[in-house]
This record gives C-alpha cells, structure tokens and sequence, in this order.
C-alpha cells in the first residue's frame, strides 16, 4: 500500500469519527456541544484537506519501510500476555515472564542471559515501586 | 455495568485467594484486629485538603491503632472513583475510605445510570470536618453585603457573575439556593477548583466567589478578598467578621463535610473499634491545632448518627433534584 | 532581604545538604524514567516528607521538583520517551541528535540549558516575586482563550513539516479533549459509561503511549533495532557542545527563559506551551531554521531552558497568591499545608525565614542536577547502544507501571499500550503526535476559557477584542498563522529573482 493510500483511508475514517462528533454535539443539551462541533469541525476540514492532497497529481511521498508483521505479532501477543497475567497473576509473575519471552524471542538472548535479565530488571521493579514508593501493584493471586 | 464487572472480577480473585489459602484466611479476625497495615483510600488527588486532613488523620490515628495507615489515592470522576473501589472492597476493616459530603450521596441519583456504587454499599462511620460554605468578593468590590449584590442583580442581571467549583458540587447548590433565597437568576460560572476562580476574582474578571470557607480563609484573613456571608447557623471563628446568610435574611446552609466510612459488611467489632479511634483522635488537642491552622472546622458526628446524617441529605437533595434538576438531562 | 542569611544557614546544614543531594537524585531518576513524571515524583514524596521540619521537607520537594523536570530530558533525548509534556519539544531535535551518534552533546546541551533557565527563573523569583503576580491576575478567561490558540497554532506549525496532518492530530486531540463531565452543564460528553472517563481522557496514558510505548514497538519490532542501529552509526566522542555552539545559542536561552518565567506565572498554562513557543521563536530567529526537528543543538536548548524557567515561575503565583501554577505545584501547594503554612503573603512575612530556605535551595538544586547531569552524560549515552529488544520490553514495563502508579487504574494501562500502537503507526504513516497530546492539554483551557468569557459577556464575541491583552494576543496569533505564508512568499520571490 502506498502512503496516499493510507492517508484516503486514513482521512475517511477518522472524518467520519469526526463527523460522529459533530452529530452528537449538535445533540447535546446547553452549549455543551459547542466545543465538540467545532473540534470535529476541524477534523472534518483536515480530513477534506488531506484527501484532496492525495488527489492531487504530486510526487507521493516515500512509503515506510515493510512491517516485519511476525515480529509485530510476537510482540502485540508478549505485552497482551503481560496485561492479561497482570491482572490475574500479579504484576510480579507477570514481568518477569513478559521479559524473558520479549528479550527470548524478539531480542534473541541466550536462555541464561535473558532469564539474568528478567529477573534482576523485575527485582529493580519491585525495590523501587513496592519498597521505596510503596505503590499498590496489582498482586492477583500472590496477594491471598 | 462497570460496577458489575468490578465485582465479578472481586469475587472471582476472591474465591481463587480463598482456593490458594484455604485454611490460612480464616485467621484473620475481629478479636486480634488490626494485625496488618489498613488501607485508606483517598477519593482525590496527593496534596488537595481532602488527603492533607486524611494524612494529618492517618498520622495520630496510626499511634491509637498501633498499626501502620496506608493513604491511598484513587482520585477521578469528582471522588467516584474512589467511592467505587471502597464500596467493592473486602469488607475485614483493612479497608477504609474517606466521603465527602454531599457529593458522596448525591451521585447515586444525578448519575443514576452510570454510577458504580450505591449508598447501600457503604457504611458512614464517623464525619469528621464540617467546612461551611462562603460568598466572597474582593476587597475592592463595591458590595458590602447580601442585599447590596441582590440589589445589583436586579438592577441589571448581567452585571455580577459568580463563580462556583463545579456543577452540581455543594457550592453550586448552596449558590442555587441563594438565588432562590433572593427571588432571582444569578449568572454562573463554572472554575475547577479554588485556585483558578480565586484567581479570576482578584484580577477583577468576575465579581464574586462560592466556595469554602477553608479555602477562602487565608484571601479573607489576609484582607485581599472580603466574605460576604457564610452559609453556617452561626458564624465561624477563623472568620468571624463575616456574618451568615441568617443574619442577612437568607436562609441558606451549605457545607462540604468530610468523614469516613468503611465498606457495608464490616463486622460490629471491628466497626467498634475504628470508631473509637476516630473518637480518640478528634478528642486529640493536638490533631484540632493543626486542623485549625488548616482553617478546617471540626464537628464530630459518629455512628449511627453519622450514618442518619448521609441518608437524610440524600432524601432532602435527591427530593430537590426531582423537583428541578440542577443537571440538565 | 536581611531574611536571606539565616535561610542560607539552612540551606548548608549537613541535614540540609544530604536532602537536597537525595531529593536531586530521586527527582532526575524519576524524571529520567519513561512513565513516571514531575507531578507524580512530587506526589509520591509527600507522604515521605510528612515526618520531617518543613525546611528539610521543602528542600526535598523542592529540589524533586526542578530536577525531575531536567530528568525528563535525559530520556526525551536519548530514548524519544518524554515523560511529561514539558519535554516533547526537547525530543523533536534531541531524538535525531542521539539518533546520530550526538547524544552526549545533546544531553550537555539541555542541562546547560536547563541550568540556565532555571536559575533565571530562580533569581526572577528572589528578586520580584510579588509585583510579578500581578501578571498572573491581570490574565482572565478571555486572554487564556487566545492564549490556548495561540498555543495550538504554534505546535500544528513546528510539530511537522506535513501541516495538514498536524491539524488532523491537533483536532483529534480536540476531541479526545472533550470526553469527559461537561463542567458547566455536568453532561456526559463521549463517556459511554465509563466512570474512569468522566473527568476527561487521562493525559498521561495519553502521552506515554504516544511516545513511550509506541517507542517500545519502533525499538522492538524491526530486526535489530535500536536508537543507534539502522545505519552503522557511532557514539561520537564529544561529550559536551562545543563553546562555539552554546554561545550562538545564548540569546536563545534568554529569550526562552523569558518566555518560560512569564508562561509559568500564568495558572494552569502548561510547562507545554512554554516549551513550544520557545521552541517556535529559536528556529523563527535562526539563520538556519531548516535544521530545526532534524537535530539542532539550539532547539533543545530553546525547549529545556524555557522548560526549566517555568519551575521559577510556576512558583511565583503559588507562593505569593496561594495559586499553584501547575499540578506539581498544586500538589506542593499541599505539602505546604501539611507543614502549617498556607500559600499566601504570610509565606514572605510570618514564614518568610523557611520560605527563603526553599528558594535558596532551588538555585542549590539545579547546580547540584547540572554537576550531576554533567557528570552522568557519558554513563547515560551508553544506552542508546543496547540493543533495541532489550530497550523495548524495559521502556514498555516502565511505561505500564508508571500510568498504573499514576492513579492505580488498570483502564489506564489499556488506554496507554492502545495509544501504543495508534502512535506506532501513526509515525510510520507520519502523522506527528506531539499536536495530539498538546491539544488534549490545551483543549480543556481553551474550552472552558472560552465558555467563560462567553457567560461573562453574555455571548458577545467582541469582548476578545476589546481587551487590550487579550487583542494583543489575538495580533500574535494572525502573525503567527501570517508568517510561515509570508516566509514563504519572500523565499519564493528571492528565488525567482
């Protein structure tokens, strides 16, 4: 896909974001819609402008280099991973997992060396969140 | 909804804790209370006088208990947040919270939809500050008193503006009843906070302030800002130049009281035992000189009484509101 | 002024000192860390400060304070991860800076600066602190309006070099800025229910996904990516900027600082706007404005000496008024009144021995966070050679522990690791964000700023030119919209000659 391709995209669907916007704020009671009509009023007029831009015969611009999507998709799937275990599990099972799979298979470290890493980098966590700012960390089932 | 899904999300870590520990849970009772850091969660942000009082509190409360008193700040949603996470917590007296008055009750019906806790699920334990509600010009105003400004609005409604901190906060609703009070429309104007509006008003941008009186104290004593009336029964020792709104012919009440209270469930001892502590420290002279310096009056409600003091509010402002919702819908 | 002497002794206890020298580390470590920002150091050092003399717990606030707004450049520079809005402008030529192997020079440069702007704004508050706040008064609803768009039209002009797209992601942070409780009507506004939107889309998530997170993907998901990596490029040797860099860059650390006192001073106008401004007026002033956001010393210096100043500034209507000029500086206003003393004129009178304390220590605390920062810049540059797939996980575990410390939300974390990877692909699609976060700050400002005038005038839309301030702002914004077309034209013209 080139990159005007994407801004026509781009520029349809967050204009009709925008235009959503606008609809509801014509809805809304008192001048409380004021200022969302006129903030979507603006999106709209950029969302027109760049559409007309790519419309125009013009040297496009550089697409961006490929995505690596598997890559991506390792990553997308390790941070989810690090949310959902957050919640559940506890933040303290859930960092060290997250870092050893992250540095594993994305920064392609040895076992010992990435489990080096997972370990000492959530311990600095923990000191420095748990100990000196005594933030309430989710604890999930570490904390019965 | 949100509501919903918080205490599923309860009662699922509930019982998977309760799986993990099973035999070891059991331990923790009412008689050996406390016998671990208690949580106290904050409704606002680090530093606003809602956590500064619950600090000062934690301070003396943490030498009655013997036990460590962690503050914990949830603010959002004008302290619905933090109401939401006091009302699911477990009910074992390690979790408390503060409430602030009237916003606490008065949610439940503007934002009936949405709400995410009902005054079922807490139980009011002890109010603690009472912080009266103050109209206040600057010093160099015109208006010395009630009827002066009453009688500029009717002589052209346009040209005084009041400020209030929010619409549907006790300062809004104080001002709303004093325009009743006087048989008139006020123009508003809506500032977050006390700041911004304190700010408005000395740089002459609008031409009086609603706000409360721990707030306005230190603008007033200092002689920058002058209190037109304050909105108590009767008139209040770190301004006591000021009258009431009695005094002038108008019978308006507001406050902002701020207390605590522990989630609904909490067993009778332990609810017992907090209470005296609360009992203790407001007795405390050392805990009323520093509220003082803070210009935060005291006025202990404990109890049952406490808890009659939020329900009543809430029939009284909840019947107002089906009457003529302050709120548009 | 005979008050300064005994607080000068207070300052040089050992007690004292120790303070500072722990406050300035712990405040560039909370600075300098992806995630966690000044209004949360300040926070998160009150309850510490709670048990000690207000002196001693002013000094540590104090000095939290300055230096976490310096730490935040570190990071900005080096990483692209700034942890507060005060430093977005700084990683628009720092980024590119370390990017290109310059880090070190980059990160002498913005605690030259940093230094700079803070002892002008230091010195500015000893020496006329009360006639100052009157600046702050004289500023109504009516000015905040012009200003709030004067701020806009700013950013959308330096944020990229694409502006459509800028005014795209200005006016989708516009919207996002209306989420929330209408303030004046109490509607629900974008809500859809959710309690944890009612007081608006939370900046900071914002912000840290934005850059933070999306941060960790551009260092993560490229094989062997990485700040240096990409194009064989090196540390090089230089550590600090070359005498002859900071001295054509000194008018600009002046006007900036300028800027930076004055944009402190007015409540609630954001470290941002002064940072943006300063930014805009050091490339309008440049010989060479084309080099701005591709790695120009003198843009970082224009964006952290004017950062730094708004410390000094923020602090004038606090102390003097009892009006914080931030959110850091409200929550100060709280550790001040756990001590006993209310923000207010007393503070120069009744309390003026511990309130000198506090002023003389700052001016202690940014020597302390220059020598020390001046010092680290060799050690800390080294990070820009790991390894993007180890930076990456660490920068994304900082970002999702420090939006959860914020307020202990989880919805908040969502939100972030969501803006996340809308900025991932917003930069590849080169849609810049800085517009986006800024205008979800401004926007509030400019929104209810203007609901005010309006409900102060009655709706007359005249009451914008009929100030004398407020008309005065309204010429610098048609400048500022003029001025790019004219520079255009005349570039035009000269070529065609």
């Amino acid at each position: 896909m080139t990159l005007d391709t994407i801004d026509r995209c781009v520029a349809v669907l967050v204009g009709a974001l925008c235009a959503a916007a606008v609809i509801t704020g014509l809805a809304m009671r008192g001048d409380a819609g004021v200022f969302p009509v006129i903030a979507g009023t603006l999106g709209l007029l950029a969302c027109a402008g760049i559409l007309l831009c790519t419309m125009r015969g013009r040297i496009p611009d550089e697409s961006p280099p490929a995505l690596p999507w598997p890559r991506f998709l390792v990553w997308c799937l390790c941070v989810l991973g690090l949310l959902g275990l957050m919640v559940t599990a506890g933040t303290f099972v859930a960092l060290p997992l997250f870092l050893l799979a992250s540095l594993r298979w994305l920064g392609h470290l040895r076992w010992p060396a990435a489990l080096v890493i997972a370990l000492a980098f959530s311990a600095v966590i923990y000191v420095v969140f748990v100990y000196l700012l005594s933030v309430p960390l989710p604890a999930g089932w570490l904390a019965g | 909804m949100k509501a919903q899904s918080i205490s599923v999300r309860k009662v699922m870590l509930g019982a998977m804790a309760t799986l993990l520990t099973s035999g070891l849970s059991t331990a923790t009772l009412a008689e050996d209370y406390p016998s671990k850091p208690i949580q106290m969660i904050v409704a606002f942000g680090a530093g606003g006088s809602t956590d500064t009082m619950a600090r000062i509190f934690a301070k003396y409360a943490e030498e009655e208990l013997g036990e460590r008193i962690v503050v914990v700040n949830r603010p959002g949603a004008g302290g619905e947040l933090g109401w939401v996470h006091l009302a699911n917590a477990d009910p074992d007296g390690y979790t408390i919270g503060l409430i602030n008055s009237p916003v606490v009750e008065v949610y439940p019906f503007t934002r009936e939809d949405t709400v995410g806790y009902s005054l079922d699920e807490i139980r009011p334990l002890a109010n603690v500050i009472t912080d009266p509600g103050v109209l206040a010009v600057a010093a160099d105003s015109p208006y010395q008193s009630l009827d002066d400004l009453v009688a500029a609005v009717k002589d052209d409604p346009e040209s005084v503006i009041i400020s209030h901190e929010g619409v549907g906060g006790d300062d809004h609703l104080a001002a709303l009843n004093f325009a009743e009070e006087a048989g008139t429309d006020l123009s508003f104007v809506s500032y977050n906070g006390n700041a911004e509006a304190t700010a408005s008003l000395l740089g002459g941008h609008i031409t009086a302030f609603e706000g409360n009186m721990s707030e306005a104290a230190a603008q007033i004593q200092e002689g920058k800002v002058r209190g037109l009336a304050v909105w108590a029964d009767e008139r209040v020792e770190a301004i006591a130049d000021v009258p009431t709104g009695m005094e002038q012919g108008y019978d308006v009440q507001a406050a902002a009281s701020r207390g605590f209270a522990v989630p609904a469930g909490v067993p009778q001892e332990v609810y017992d035992t907090l209470l005296d502590v609360t009992r203790d420290v407001v007795d405390n002279p050392e805990f009323r000189a520093e509220m003082a310096q803070l210009n935060m009056p005291v006025n202990p409600i404990y109890g049952e009484e406490y808890v009659e003091f939020i329900h009543d509010s809430h029939d009284r402002l909840k019947a107002l509101w089906e009457k003529d919702p302050w709120i548009e819908q | 002024m005979d008050v300064l002497l005994p607080a000068l002794g207070n300052v040089l206890t050992p007690m004292a000192l120790l303070t500072l020298l722990l406050g300035t580390l712990a405040g560039m470590t909370i600075g300098s860390l992806p995630g966690l920002s000044s209004t949360m150091g300040v926070a998160l050092c009150i309850p510490i400060t709670f048990n000690m003399p207000p002196e001693l717990a002013l000094i540590l606030l104090g000095a939290v304070y300055v230096s976490s707004v310096y730490g935040g450049s570190v990071t900005a520079i080096l990483l692209r991860t700034p942890g507060t809005d005060a430093s977005i402008a700084t990683a628009l030529d720092g980024y590119p800076l370390a990017t290109a192997g310059r880090g070190g020079e980059a990160l002498g440069m913005a605690t030259l600066a940093s230094l700079f702007g803070g002892l002008f704004s230091v010195v500015v508050l000893i020496a006329i602190a009360p006639p100052l706040s009157t600046v702050a008064l004289a500023f109504g609803p009516q000015e905040y309006t012009v200003l709030a768009i004067f701020g806009l039209v700013t950013i959308v002009g330096v944020a990229s070099d694409r502006p459509l797209k800028g005014v795209l992601s200005a006016a989708v942070g516009l919207v996002l800025a209306c989420v929330g409780l209408d303030a004046f009507t109490g509607v629900q506004r974008f809500t859809f229910g959710y309690s944890e939107l009612f007081e608006g889309v939370p900046l900071l998530p914002v912000l840290i996904g934005l850059f933070s997170v999306s941060q960790a993907f551009n260092l993560c998901v490229p094989e062997g990516g990485g700040v240096l990596a990409g194009k064989g490029q090196q540390l090089k040797g230089r550590r600090l900027p070359l005498w002859l860099d900071i001295r054509r860059s000194l008018r600009t650390l002046l006007r900036s600082s300028v800027i930076g006192s004055v944009v402190g001073i007015l409540p609630g106008a954001g470290t941002s706007i002064a940072s943006f401004i300063s930014y805009n007026e050091a490339r309008r002033h440049s010989p060479t404005p084309e080099r701005f956001g591709k790695g120009e010393l003198e843009g970082v210096a224009a964006s952290e000496s004017a950062n730094n100043a708004v410390t000094g500034g923020t602090l004038i209507p606090t102390l003097t008024l009892g009006i914080p000029g931030n959110a850091v500086t409200a929550v100060f206003v709280g550790g001040l009144t756990i001590h006993g003393m209310i923000p207010g004129p007393s503070l120069f009178t009744d309390h003026a021995e511990t309130t000198y304390t506090l002023i003389l220590s700052l001016l202690f605390a940014n020597v302390l966070f220059a020598v020390l920062g001046l010092w680290l810049c060799r050690y800390l540059v080294v990070v820009t050679k790991v390894p993007g797939a180890v930076l990456g996980p660490m920068i994304l575990v900082f970002s999702v522990i420090g939006t959860y410390a914020l307020r202990n939300e989880v919805f908040d974390v969502w939100l972030a690791v969501a803006f996340g990877v809308v900025g991932f692909f917003m930069e590849r699609w080169r849609y810049p964000g800085a517009p986006l976060v800024i205008a979800l700050i401004l926007g509030p400002i400019l929104e209810v700023n203007f609901r005010r005038s309006m409900q102060i005038s009655h709706w007359d839309l005249s009451t914008f030119f009929t100030r004398p301030l407020s008309m005065t702002l309204c010429l610098l914004v048609v400048l500022a919209l003029a001025y790019p077309l004219w520079n255009q034209w005349r570039r035009r013209r000269s070529a065609a000659h």
